[in-house]
């Protein structure tokens, strides 16, 4: 999810909740009685315009509600990647890059688990997301060998080798222990030990 | 009903947009970056601070601040031990686990000691 998108995300979903609220008190005060609650002056303003006015508006709540639920359901699905996508003067198909890089990626970090890769290209270079499991251990020095990994076999499959990898963990396996680790005994609470 | 549903909605849409990047710590290095499901690396944390013999409880808190991982560990310790001396034996221990697991070695630990009273350790009995 875009920096965009979570904030756009977060404002529908603040004024949704504002608006909400107002509607429930509004609601619960009409309801207790002897309470009269006009709408406010820009509402009844609206109902009264002329009908052009009122239709404007109301297209322009419904344009702004269908967007709001397009992006729902991109964000949902993810953008579409195009079948091929020009790369220089080559045409390059990003999901046979992707089950290259998926591959190479398996086979030269050991513990690794691929589950997905994304490939896009940005105009500039390429971006890639790969969701994986790995060991807990050494994230960082990790992330630098698969970048190294994915550009290298990016730069000999398509000649460019430069973009952004993005390692999206989706589970830790194994223990990650080095050798040296003693096996460990689980204490549990241990309140039977004198204190 | 319509106004409540609207309330429903918006908070669990704000929940899903904050709770996603609450849960995760990105590493980010040249060229790329990995996204960590913090709450696996708390648990790791956790298993390791429990298993000191003066631990009754412990909660940790995993975040990257400044783009360096930072641990928060808050522990219940035993009646009458040394509670800043055992923070400082912990606080060695996530360091370094914290630095094996992330691979950076600049990590920032910080532990929150709390020594229980007899009473309280009663009440923790199963």
């Amino acid at each position: 999810m875009s920096v965009v998108s979570r904030i756009l995300a977060v404002v529908v979903a603040v004024c949704g909740m504002a608006c909400g609220l107002v509607g429930l008190v509004r609601a619960a005060a009409l309801a207790a009685g002897d309470v009269a609650w006009r709408p406010p002056h820009w509402w009844t303003a609206l109902i009264d315009a002329p009908a052009s006015w009122s239709a404007a508006a109301a297209a322009v709540a419904a344009a702004a509600a269908a967007a709001c639920l397009v992006m729902a359901f991109r964000q949902l699905r993810g953008p579409a990647q195009p079948a091929v996508v020009r790369v220089g003067d080559v045409d390059v198909k990003p999901d046979a890059l992707a089950r290259m890089v998926a591959q190479r990626l398996a086979a030269e970090i050991a513990g690794l688990t691929v589950a997905r890769v994304r490939v896009d290209w940005d105009g500039k270079g390429w971006d890639v997301v790969a969701v994986v499991d790995v060991p807990p251990l050494g994230l960082a020095v990790l992330r630098d060998h698969a970048v190294d990994v994915v550009m290298a076999e990016l730069e000999r499959a398509t000649g460019i080798g430069r973009g952004r990898l993005t390692l999206d963990v989706r589970r830790f396996v194994g223990g990650g222990e080095s050798e040296e680790d003693e096996p460990r005994q689980r204490k549990g609470l241990g309140f039977t030990r004198p204190l | 009903m319509v106004y409540a549903a609207l309330v429903v909605v918006s908070l669990v849409l704000l929940a899903l947009v904050v709770g996603r990047g609450r849960h995760e710590l990105w590493l980010a290095g040249p060229g790329g970056g990995i996204l960590v499901p913090a709450l696996a690396v708390e648990a790791i944390l956790r298993d390791d601070v429990q298993e000191h013999d003066e631990v009754v409880r412990a909660e940790v808190s995993v975040r990257v601040r400044r783009g360096r991982p930072a641990a928060t560990v808050t522990v219940d310790l035993r009646p009458l031990v040394d509670g800043d001396a055992v923070a400082a034996e912990l606080g060695g221990e996530v360091r370094a686990s914290l630095a094996r697991i992330t691979g950076v070695a600049d990590v920032h630990v910080r532990v929150r000691p709390r020594v229980l009273t007899v009473k309280q350790l009663a009440r923790r009995l199963p």
